[in-house]
């Protein structure tokens, strides 16, 4: 049966009546002054019922005309069964991913989504099953097939969208897989904003998309990065938010960054059309929560918040065992201009492994003691012969010829490359360890630095000679750098809170063995089992989760540029699905079916056709009038 | 007068008339009069008739009694003792009266262009008639003037063609038309004979240009009818196809659709309308053509009229 994608077009129905109007007027118009009635008495006059509306070729030509381009505006498409006039089942992927939050006019699209959604519930047949699936992140069966519509409807009313990023390939993978196992009929229906033209390439003729939306009003926090060394504290934070707009007309609106209840900065912005803006804030006045929000008046909410966390601070316990040496003399300048660094300096001689229990980090210079100790430990040029490396030689004049660009100690130093060093051990790096410097001798490769986690501690080795490079020399920043980048490494802090994006599995790690309760953003209290150590936060704020009295702070972003991201060209009606047909039975049926199609493109064509019919006769009775 | 709605048309008509080109092609034309003659002014009517004066000597007669003293041939008498009067070929005019038909039928439709056109045709005509030094006068007549006409004076030399410009310039077609009361009242002022051309459409019933024409007759005047005609008036399907027509004389109106059968019914009326009128002419001694607006003027004045035997 034919229906209208669009059917608030026929209202341009009362077209026709102007038209009847116009030909009318224009009747009464033509009134044409004649020189004397006297010749035209031997003509025939109108009778009256022509005098009031008598149609002509163009009239009719224009009706057509007008007719194509109502019914075009109202894109027909032929459906082939509505409801359950073929008994079968359904599969409603609903999206609910945070675009879908946007608002249109006076609702919004998951609104428009879940009553078209609706719609086509109310239309299936008694013997109708139904599957609803809701997709963001990750794919979720809400209702399995069931014929239980009254479930389905119960079900889609009390859905929501998610604050997360979307991923509608894994729910049409999954439902397609569905589909195939299906023995009966199986048609998908989705609810999405994204465009058909949009969805993975395998999937797009298999399903019928009624897509919603259409808005770009859209600002967003696309980032909220807070800067802070593992060893500063508040006071030498530092946090970055970027701003994008992603409507295509300039965007106004204010930047607010909080620091718990505390407004630290507030600052208005225009931001010029599908372009962004970052905001540097400093001068935080403690530790605790970040809150960076956006006042806007914008389609999507969702994006306009973000949340950071600056850390208190956390002191590290050092113990460093060494022979006096410049090394020594080094790192005392270092713990001392170092709030955070508490540094004791023991003899090798004097090294008793019970004196590293209260340490946080033992390191090592030139010295490996028989027994590890109970703490995560640094070696530096270790010596030969020692119980933990096996050393194999020493190497001189080396450069650092490669490096492991993604582990933390390394992270953001550029150039490493050609950096001389004038001594170094040839050790190779063991089984537990990743190296992060290499070097080379003219005989082989070898290690200038490797790290790893050993018997439950994480063990660094810096093999080459540090003291003989200074480390606080400014020829050699980059050491320095790398020194306390694996000192961080070596001294991690247990963080009170956690920043994660919505939609990631967080870990949250042991708690007492009690039922944990899980407080989302919008105040929901959640019990998880015991056994359960993850959650995965939907909506974006802050997450409490607490066992016993042990809590821990979830503190979860919406950040997504491409969910943000709300624009779309155009919507598309929804099309027949070429594959749907698996069974035999459907293949028949589909050999005696119209197939259902948007005819909105035959009917502009046919307009566009009786536009130029109607010229041309508009064009030849013209020429006949006006004939010399 | 209010100048009228075809004033930029009627003047655009008239410059083409008065430029210098035209003109002297006017120059080779003359008016072709039969018998409407009348003395110059200023010669002095006798009881016995009129002895005509002039400078070109006709005959000599016998002196009788009565006869003007001042034509005795003395030189005849001192060389033959006789008594001769000297007659002269009287020196004659023709008096071109120009009629235009001034009311609204002649604006329409406006397309033709008939009162333009019958305007230009005065000008021209009146040139014709100066250039001869025969006088003319132009009478513009139609139902809405206070007497159904109104004429300018009698011009007679070519310096005062401007004032006639200036008249016809001032006419606006309107009212309805008045062919026998305008020539008529317009012929008390004037009795004298001479040429009478008429220009209008005659769109009225045979009956009441029959009576005008009969006026100029009886008053011994060579008559000229002119009927002008448009294109649209030919062919009206050049303005519509179907419509409510307004009569532009007497605001009546008819609903018509031009159908074929429509179309031909009209066409005969037309045809059976130029039919009488020139009958009427021909068995009259009238003088008659059809002025078709599109042939234009040098077509009318060097082929139409010449063609009706009014200018030569």
């Amino acid at each position: 049966m034919i229906q209208f994608f669009e059917p608030l077009a026929l209202v341009f129905s009362g077209l026709y009546g102007v038209l009847v109007l116009f030909y009318l007027w224009e009747r009464w118009r033509r009134r044409i002054p004649v020189p004397s009635l006297l010749l035209w008495e031997a003509v025939r006059e109108d009778n009256l019922r022509a005098r009031r509306f008598r149609p002509d070729l163009l009239f009719l030509l224009q009706l057509l005309l007008l007719t194509s381009l109502i019914v075009g505006l109202a894109r027909p498409y032929w459906q082939e069964h509505d409801g359950g006039q073929v008994g079968g089942r359904r599969i409603f992927i609903l999206d609910t991913s945070a675009s879908m939050q946007a608002r249109e006019h006076n609702t919004s699209r998951f609104d428009d989504a879940r009553n078209a959604a609706l719609k086509q519930l109310r239309g299936l047949g008694a013997e109708d099953e139904v599957m609803l699936v809701t997709a963001a992140r990750t794919p979720e069966v809400v209702v399995g097939f069931t014929r239980d519509h009254a479930a389905v409807e119960t079900a889609l009313l009390q859905s929501v969208a998610t604050d997360t990023s979307g991923d509608l390939a894994v729910a049409l993978a999954f439902t397609e897989s569905a589909r195939q196992r299906s023995d009966v009929p199986t048609a998908v229906d989705v609810f999405t904003d994204i465009p058909r033209s949009q969805l993975p390439a395998p999937f797009r003729e298999s399903v019928r998309v009624f897509q919603v939306g259409e808005s770009d009003d859209n600002l967003a926090i696309e980032g909220l990065q807070i800067y802070q060394g593992r060893f500063q504290d508040y006071r030498g934070a530092r946090a970055y938010v970027r701003v994008e707009n992603f409507a295509h007309r300039e965007g106004h609106g204010f930047l607010t960054v909080r620091l718990e209840d505390q407004v630290v900065n507030r600052s208005g912005f225009t931001i010029p059309p599908r372009e962004s803006r970052g905001f540097l804030v400093h001068n935080f006045p403690g530790p605790g929560r970040v809150i960076a929000q956006l006042e806007v008046a914008d389609a999507l909410a969702a994006d306009n918040i973000a949340y950071g966390w600056i850390r208190p601070v956390s002191r590290a316990r050092l113990l460093l065992v060494s022979a006096p040496s410049p090394l020594v003399d080094d790192l005392r300048a270092l713990a001392a201009a170092t709030p955070a660094l508490e540094l004791q300096v023991v003899q090798p001689d004097d090294y008793r492994p019970e004196q590293a229990l209260h340490a946080t980090v033992t390191i090592f210079h030139r010295v490996v003691p028989a027994v590890p100790p109970p703490t995560n430990a640094l070696y530096i040029y270790p010596p030969g012969g020692n119980p933990l490396f096996q050393v194999s030689g020493d190497a001189s004049n080396v450069e650092v010829l490669d490096w492991d660009e993604h582990h933390v100690a390394l992270q953001s130093l550029r150039p490493l490359a050609s950096l001389p060093l004038q001594r170094a051990r040839i050790i190779a790096p063991p089984a537990w360890s990743e190296t992060l410097l290499w070097s080379r001798t003219i005989e082989r490769e070898f290690p200038l630095a490797f790290a790893g986690e050993h018997d439950g501690r994480r063990l660094a080795c810096i093999t080459f000679d540090l003291e003989a490079e200074r480390l606080l020399s400014t020829d050699n920043v980059n050491f320095f750098l790398f020194f306390m980048n694996l000192l961080g490494w070596l001294t991690p802090e247990q963080a009170d809170a956690a920043v994660v994006r919505t939609g990631d599995v967080y870990a949250f790690g042991s708690l007492p063995a009690q039922p944990v309760h899980v407080r989302d953003p919008h105040g929901a209290l959640q019990t998880l089992p015991a056994s359960q150590t993850t959650i995965q936060p939907l909506f974006a704020g802050e997450y409490r989760i607490s066992s016993d009295g042990t809590g821990r702070t979830v503190l979860a972003n919406f950040v997504d540029p491409l969910e943000s991201d709300i624009g779309r060209a155009s919507r598309e009606p929804p099309v027949a699905p070429n594959a749907v047909q698996r069974t035999a039975t459907e293949r028949a049926d589909a050999a005696r079916r119209v197939p259902q199609n948007d005819y909105n493109g035959w009917l502009y064509a046919a307009a566009l056709v009786l536009f130029i019919v109607e010229w041309a006769v508009a064009r030849w009775i013209g020429a006949g009038r006006f004939a010399s | 007068m209010q100048p009228g709605h075809s004033g930029t048309d009627a003047a655009a008509a008239l410059a083409t008339v008065l430029a210098p080109g035209f003109l002297r092609k006017l120059d080779r034309l003359h008016l072709s009069v039969r018998r409407s003659l009348s003395t110059r002014p200023g010669n002095t009517p006798m009881p016995r008739g009129s002895q005509g004066s002039g400078i070109e000597i006709e005959r000599h007669k016998a002196y009788g009694a009565g006869d003007d003293l001042r034509h005795l041939d003395w030189n005849a008498y001192g060389r033959l003792d006789e008594l001769l009067i000297k007659t002269f070929r009287a020196e004659r005019e023709a008096p071109l009266h120009l009629f235009i038909d001034a009311s609204a039928s002649m604006a329409n439709p406006a397309a033709d262009g008939k009162f333009a056109f019958a305007l230009s045709l005065a000008a021209s005509l009146a040139y014709v008639s100066v250039r001869n030094h025969d006088p003319v006068r132009a009478v513009a007549i139609n139902a809405a003037l206070p007497r159904a006409y109104v004429a300018a004076p009698f011009l007679r030399h070519r310096s005062a063609l401007h004032s006639l410009r200036d008249f016809l310039l001032q006419l606006q077609p309107r009212g309805e038309t008045a062919l026998q009361p305008g020539i008529g009242g317009a012929l008390i002022e004037q009795r004298a004979p001479g040429v009478a051309v008429v220009l209008s459409d005659f769109l009225v019933r045979p009956d009441v240009y029959e009576a005008a024409f009969a006026d100029l007759l009886a008053r011994r005047f060579t008559v000229a009818a002119v009927r002008i005609l448009g294109p649209a008036e030919r062919d009206p399907t050049r303005l519509f196809r179907r419509g409510q027509l307004i009569d532009a004389e007497t605001g009546r109106q008819r609903f018509v659709t031009l159908t074929p059968d429509n179309l031909a019914r009209y066409e005969r009326a037309l045809s059976e309308h130029l039919s009488h009128l020139r009958a009427f002419c021909n068995r009259c001694g009238i003088a008659f053509c059809v002025a078709d607006t599109a042939s234009g003027l040098d077509h009318c004045m060097f082929h139409d009229l010449p063609a009706a035997g009014l200018i030569h």
